[in-house]
């Protein structure tokens, strides 16, 4: 388990699908998400797909729960997909309870699922797409060393309006030197 | 169907996948097309594609014909997204003959037109590799502009190399391109 002041991170189960799915139909989620369709997630289709994942067990995803160390569980984080000859891992990462947004929760978390990556993983470069109307999650990798490699401009659509979204990245040999330093 | 002057692009089908898979087994093709391995994917694993894009309606996949009926390429979209109005395109020209003559450029124009003009998209991205200097002559061409560079984001040759992130847009498409 990887353990920080405030969060840890763990598997998600199907018990904490039920959250998930909640944390998914809020406004905040939806309107932060522009790539997918703007609809409520329902249970069902979670649990269909978090079946279809364990029956798959497709080492090139991985899903976990940010969860605070008083066992709430207030986010998901995970690897989406990763692409080894290239050596490249995408990640997504939210705060489902906005609760937690402020607070140093997310930050947490982001850098936890680095060092599992870039220590454990062996991940070269790690991209993550930022919605520019999501300005915690921007603040948040941004504070681990990500950087925008692409601004999309009017990329997807929220409320009526196209908005740019950043492709943000980070490097193995950046981190490492972050991390030694920091050490 | 949609006419140009010297191609025309046509609904591809499942028995297409022959040809291309014998086109992408090319060098050139291989080098410059595929994100992936310098393995070319067998007629089964294109006939797979095929299938997923014609039942689930997820996409478009056209073959690239001269005048004369003849296959010289394929061009296809990827992540279609409706409610953005984007998608990705990837496109190649297989036939060795056809290459470097404007038959990209041309089928470009086509593609996008038919994508913005019927379709309804309002942006086009696609990503090319660096030192595919001759297709991104082609994109510049066709209406796109650089979004952005990828640094070090794909492996070949021992090396890491720039992908360039490039986009066309309907309204300057529509304002540069009467006809096509």
């Amino acid at each position: 388990m990887y353990k920080g002041n405030l969060v840890h991170l763990r598997h998600q189960s199907i018990a904490d699908i039920s959250k998930l799915a909640e944390f998914m139909s809020t406004p905040r989620y939806i309107e932060t998400h522009s790539y997918e369709d703007p609809r409520f997630t329902y249970k069902e289709s979670l649990e269909k797909k978090y079946k279809e994942r364990m029956e798959k067990h497709d080492h090139n995803e991985l899903h976990l729960i940010i969860e605070t160390n008083d066992n709430r569980v207030i986010g998901a984080i995970g690897i989406n997909g990763n692409f080894w000859k290239n050596g490249l891992t995408w990640i997504y990462a939210y705060i489902g309870d906005k609760d937690y947004l402020e607070g140093g929760y997310y930050e947490e978390a982001m850098a936890l699922m680095l060092e599992f990556l870039f220590l454990e993983g062996n991940a070269r470069k790690v991209k993550i797409i930022a919605q520019s109307n999501d300005p915690y999650a921007m603040a948040a990798y941004k504070a681990q060393g990500f950087t925008t490699e692409v601004v999309f401009k009017e990329d997807v659509l929220c409320h009526g309006k196209y908005i740019d979204t950043h492709d943000m990245v980070i490097f193995k040999d950046d981190y490492i030197k972050t991390y030694q330093n920091n050490k | 169907m949609f006419w140009g002057d010297r191609i025309n692009l046509r609904q591809q089908k499942k028995e297409d996948a022959e040809l291309i898979a014998k086109y992408q087994q090319d060098a050139d093709v291989m080098e410059n097309y595929f994100m992936s391995y310098s393995i070319p994917p067998i007629k089964e694993f294109i006939e797979r594609w095929y299938d997923h894009t014609a039942m689930d309606k997820e996409g478009y996949g056209f073959a690239i014909e001269n005048k004369q009926g003849e296959f010289i390429g394929s061009c296809h979209t990827m992540g279609l997204n409706l409610r953005n109005g984007t998608t990705y395109i990837a496109i190649f020209i297989g036939h060795p003959e056809y290459r470097s003559k404007g038959y990209g450029t041309e089928a470009m124009k086509l593609l996008l037109n038919f994508l913005f003009n019927e379709v309804g998209l309002r942006k086009v991205k696609l990503n090319v590799f660096s030192f595919n200097k001759r297709a991104i002559r082609c994109y510049e061409k066709s209406g796109f502009k650089l979004e952005g560079i990828n640094k070090k984001e794909i492996y070949r040759y021992g090396e890491y190399h720039d992908n360039y992130a490039m986009a066309a847009i309907r309204d300057d498409f529509n304002r540069g391109v009467a006809h096509v």
